[in-house]
């Protein structure tokens, strides 16, 4: 026999009983094994007794009742190949293989890879059901909330109070275990845990109902109160943690332009050639346009049409992650910049440098005085500025992004903007100037230029300008007291020769005379050196080179200069901007200075500057 | 089916139905208004057997 044949051929088992019940039983194993010819080995043939009572008795021509209690008797007495099963006496089954035997196989549950995955005898500990839970969804609608075995739940950091108490919230984001016992302990005082992932936190209180959540700063809001009193009393710290969870929803589900938010799904895309459109008609108009001409002009969309709200979004929100594109606008006015277009304010410094120079603005809130002398508030009630310009702002036509600018000019609208374009009209004379606003960052100041050419035109140093907010947002008026003329020799900065002389003037506007640079009032201005940027960004190095340039020699055994705050002020901000605040704070605190009132000695040391050339070119 | 204010991790629960809300207002939303909406949604999950 081939191992071919053998694995269509039964076994043959031994038979037990009377020879009958032995015929019997063969009988009906080779019947079953027949029918299950095509069978696998091991798995069972079955069949009912009913079914084989009544195949024996038509073959045998006998009663089928009488062959059934005859047949259940022989195959129990092969019961080391049939095996039996009964629901009851009617209805009885026969089960064996082509093996000879069958044997119910055990299924081994005690331990299994399901159960030590789910329920791991030594868990690790849960700090964060994130790893767990996980927070990645798929982009089809889930169904809501996210369950959460009780496996899980009872395993949660803060456990089931024994004793009938609350129940805990699911931890869900890493706490220190202090900051936890803090948060059960005070809840209203609770540390905010900063990410949304936190917004269940673990913090127990006995407020804990089944209609109280806890949000991510640990305050519990109880929604069974009205929708109105939820959103007047919690709503700030709620939209806070919603601009949470939507920025750091990883599918992005909902996306953000300024203060709007709309499904991203459908927000409709642009094409490369709609970019290439967008850019052309802004290179063409040659500044920087709102959103609104773009969709006229390029889209022909109207506010009339039903998707425009939806378009506008999606245009901004697209041009927004377009490296080609800038947004300069303020809230209420989004402009647009694209690459290519003509930069705004002065060349003749960098804005590297000029960020260094208003540094000092950002860097320590007493060094900015810009609101001794009018509040935050009043600025922003009568929506207008007034301010003296220093020589340095009139030579370069910029102004400091300083406290009272920040209560007048319009805050950035997206977090990570750098610029706004600023229309600045100057009545008066009927001229519009693009005035580029650099808002502050961590290390470097902020301001405005583009003034150059209004200031060099109309104004001199010293004179008194006003700053004004239109009904437009990105729109304001600059105006000026204007007078019959004065003459006078002032102070002007020659490039070329890279120091500073005195020129005859005349000049139409209101002045302080203190803050003019004339030569009447600081005849040792002429022939100073314009310092290198390097050099001016170190005000304890400008400071001491004006003091020795402009200061008295003071007698005794060190050679020292001394000069008041007035010419002192007046002297540095020729080189770079400085606040009378932030000069007396750091010169007070250098060693090289000696403060005494409003006066200014200084001591240079001997590796020190320099003294200036002595130029021989008479004026 | 309410559900059990515990389970509610703000910023995705219900955020299916905030973006459906989005999105059948057709047109943007200022943060208020998502809050405002917001609230209702949560009040709603949690709320529902109460009311009924």
């Amino acid at each position: 026999m081939t191992d071919q044949q053998s694995l269509y051929t039964a076994a043959q088992p031994t038979w037990n009983g009377s020879d009958e019940q032995q015929q019997l039983a063969e009988r009906i194993y080779q019947l079953m094994v027949m029918q299950g010819a095509f069978f696998p080995q091991n798995v069972p043939i079955r069949q009912s007794l009913e079914n084989l009572a009544a195949f024996i008795a038509e073959q045998d021509k006998r009663d089928a009742a009488a062959v059934r209690d005859q047949l259940d008797a022989a195959l129990q007495a092969n019961d080391h190949v049939f095996q039996r099963s009964a629901e009851d006496d009617e209805r009885v089954i026969y089960a064996t293989t082509r093996m000879g035997f069958y044997t119910e196989p055990h299924i081994d549950t005690v331990h299994t890879f399901k159960q030590r995955l789910y329920e791991p005898e030594n868990p690790l500990p849960i700090d964060d059901l994130d790893v767990i839970i996980t927070r990645t969804r798929p982009a089809l609608t889930t169904v809501e909330p996210v369950y959460i075995s009780d496996y899980w739940q009872q395993r949660a950091p803060v456990a089931p109070d024994e004793e009938g108490g609350s129940v805990p919230a699911l931890a869900a984001t890493p706490v220190e275990h202090e900051a936890e016992e803090e948060v059960a302990a005070e809840p209203e005082v609770a540390e905010p845990v900063g990410t949304i992932q936190a917004s269940v936190t673990s913090s127990v209180t006995e407020e804990h109902n089944a209609t109280t959540i806890t949000l991510p700063s640990g305050v519990n809001v109880d929604l069974a109160q009205p929708a109105e009193t939820i959103f007047v009393e919690y709503g700030t710290a709620l939209a806070e943690a919603i601009q949470q969870a939507i920025a750091d929803d990883p599918l992005r589900r909902i996306v953000a332009f300024g203060d709007e938010y709309y499904p991203e799904d459908a927000v409709v895309s642009l094409s490369k050639g709609d970019l290439r459109r967008i850019r052309e008609y802004i290179l063409e108009q040659g500044e920087p346009m709102p959103d609104t001409s773009i969709l006229s002009d390029v889209y022909y969309k109207t506010p009339r049409d039903h998707d425009f709200a939806t378009f506008r979004f999606a245009l901004n929100y697209r041009l927004n992650r377009e490296k080609d594109f800038e947004f300069v606008g303020v809230p209420g006015m989004r402009l647009w910049s694209a690459k290519g277009l003509p930069a705004v304010g002065t060349k003749r410094l960098k804005t590297s440098e000029l960020g260094q120079f208003y540094a000092f603005l950002e860097e320590d809130a007493s060094y900015d005085d810009s609101l001794s002398e009018i509040s935050a508030d009043e600025i922003r009630s009568n929506r207008q500025l007034s301010r003296f310009l220093t020589f340095f702002e009139w030579e370069y036509g910029v102004l400091p992004y300083d406290a009272a600018m920040k209560a007048l000019l319009p805050p950035p609208l997206l977090s990570d903007q750098r610029t706004s374009i600023l229309r600045i009209e100057a009545p008066q004379h009927y001229t519009v100037y693009l005035v580029e606003l650099r808002y502050p960052t961590t290390n470097r100041g902020g301001w405005l230029h583009g003034l150059e050419d209004f200031f060099k035109e109309y104004l001199v140093p010293g004179a008194l300008i006003t700053l004004s907010a239109t009904d437009d947002p990105s729109v304001w008026t600059i105006q000026y007291g204007e007078t019959g003329g004065e003459d006078g020799k002032l102070l002007q900065q020659d490039d070329k020769k890279g120091r500073y002389s005195f020129a005859n003037h005349t000049f139409y506007c209101d002045v302080d005379s203190d803050l003019v640079p004339s030569q009447e009032r600081l005849p040792r201005l002429k022939n100073m050196k314009v310092l290198p940027p390097g050099e001016r960004r170190r005000i304890t190095s400008t400071a001491g080179y004006v003091l020795e340039q402009i200061g008295q020699s003071r007698p005794g055994d060190i050679n020292g200069f001394e000069l008041g705050l007035r010419d002192l002020f007046m002297g540095v901000n020729v080189q770079r901007p400085a606040t009378r605040a932030y000069l007396q704070a750091t010169l007070n605190e250098d060693e090289n200075f000696l403060v005494e009132d409003e006066t200014f000695i200084y001591f240079p040391p001997t590796e020190e500057l320099p003294p200036a050339e002595d130029d021989d070119t008479e004026e | 089916m309410p559900i059990d204010a515990r389970t509610i991790r703000v910023g995705e629960t219900g955020l299916e139905r905030l973006i459906q809300w989005l999105r059948a207002t057709n047109q943007p939303q200022t943060l208020e208004a998502i809050t405002a909406k917001y609230i209702e949604i949560l009040r709603s999950l949690v709320l529902e057997e109460e009311e009924r």
